[in-house]
């Protein structure tokens, strides 16, 4: 033990010499005589409060025993007051008032009393708005409307049905306008140059573009009858147009 | 009143929406073109029944594809509508004959080039 100690003091002085330069003195005191009936003293003042707190909660002996009775008879003595006793303990002006009825009604005032009211009244007649009329409207519109819906999707089968029937029967009658070569002549020489030029262009492909861009002297071109009566109007052409520039070749 | 109004509205409706459809009248130079060809063809009353639907639904084709590929590829374009063509080709075969759908196509070109003769008469006419 006693190296311990050594090697502490050691230790110590290595790491703080301050605290180990310091006495050895203890710092703590106590009163003289301190200890000597401590316990007497501990003792004697937790009986004193032990004593102080039975002495305040006492109650007297037998006090639950009869306490409703005795609160039931001191209810019971005291002797009701009457309405008008009280009414005079708490408003004493309403109290000394004469007892008296202040409203008076005539007589049999109650008895056609509805009656001479009504023809007070003058009632008028309310114009009656019955709820008939609209549901009426309504019934007819629903009924427009399907009625509405029925023929237009019944026209719109009609049509498809007859569709191919109409556009043929149109064609045909549009033919029939222009019956003969003659008449198709006229109706083409009736045409604007304007017209034609825009339908051309509409209509336009790459492959015969050549007729219009060429200057071929046209008055040469088979016309419209050339092409309606002879079949190969446009291979005599085309040869004819061969054998000149061959010719002139 | 009120449901007399409503009645003749929709009425109306029905009918204005009826004859919208039959509204479309050819132009002149498209009704010249259909003399041409039933002319040219020599339809009998019995064929152009059966032909003019068929037309019809080709042209509206041809119509369709010019319409809506205005700017489109050209090549594409020309290829497009010979498809169509082609597509009609056994239809018109089987109404008309295997010679007479041909001339359909003939036909449409010829008329194509009366139009144009038509059109250079006209110029030249005006610079004499």
């Amino acid at each position: 033990m006693k190296n311990n100690t050594s090697d502490i003091i050691n230790e110590l002085k290595t790491v703080s010499p301050f605290l180990a330069g310091i006495e050895k003195v203890n710092v703590f005191k106590v009163p003289k005589d301190y200890f000597i009936d401590l316990d007497t003293k501990i003792l004697t003042s937790v009986f004193l409060q032990q004593v102080e707190k039975n002495e305040s909660q006492q109650v007297p002996t037998g006090y639950f025993d009869s306490l409703s009775d005795r609160i039931l008879s001191k209810i019971k003595n005291e002797t009701p007051l009457t309405a008008i006793d009280e009414i005079k303990q708490i408003s004493p002006a309403l109290h000394y008032l004469k007892e008296e009825q202040v409203f008076t009604v005539p007589e049999n005032y109650f008895d056609n009393l509805s009656d001479r009211i009504l023809d007070k009244i003058h009632l008028k007649k309310a114009k009656v708005i019955s709820l008939n009329p609209v549901k009426k409207v309504w019934k007819y519109a629903a009924a427009a409307v399907i009625a509405g819906i029925v023929t237009i999707s019944s026209l719109q089968i009609f049509n498809q049905k007859t569709g191919k029937e109409k556009i043929a029967a149109s064609y045909i009658q549009v033919a029939r306008q222009y019956k003969t070569p003659q008449k198709l002549d006229e109706g083409i020489a009736s045409l604007s140059a304007d017209e034609i030029a825009k339908y051309l262009e509409k209509t336009g492909t790459v492959l015969d573009e050549d007729a219009l861009v060429k200057d071929t002297d046209t008055t040469n071109l088979p016309s419209t009858s050339d092409y309606l009566t002879d079949e190969n109007a446009l291979d005599n052409f085309l040869n004819s147009i061969n054998s000149k520039s061959t010719n002139t070749q | 009143m009120k449901k007399y109004l409503l009645i003749l509205i929709l009425m109306f409706g029905s009918f204005s929406f009826v004859f919208a459809q039959n509204g479309q009248r050819a132009e002149k130079i498209q009704e010249l073109k259909i003399a041409f060809i039933t002319q040219k063809l020599q339809l009998t009353s019995a064929e152009a029944e059966k032909f003019w639907p068929v037309y019809n639904s080709y042209d509206n084709e041809i119509r369709q594809l010019r319409a809506s590929n205005k700017n489109g590829d050209v090549l594409e374009n020309e290829q497009k509508l010979l498809d169509i063509r082609k597509k009609y080709k056994p239809s018109f075969e089987q109404i008309l004959g295997a010679q007479r759908a041909n001339d359909v196509y003939n036909a449409e070109r010829e008329y194509r080039n009366v139009l144009i003769r038509q059109l250079k008469e006209q110029r030249q006419a005006r610079q004499k």
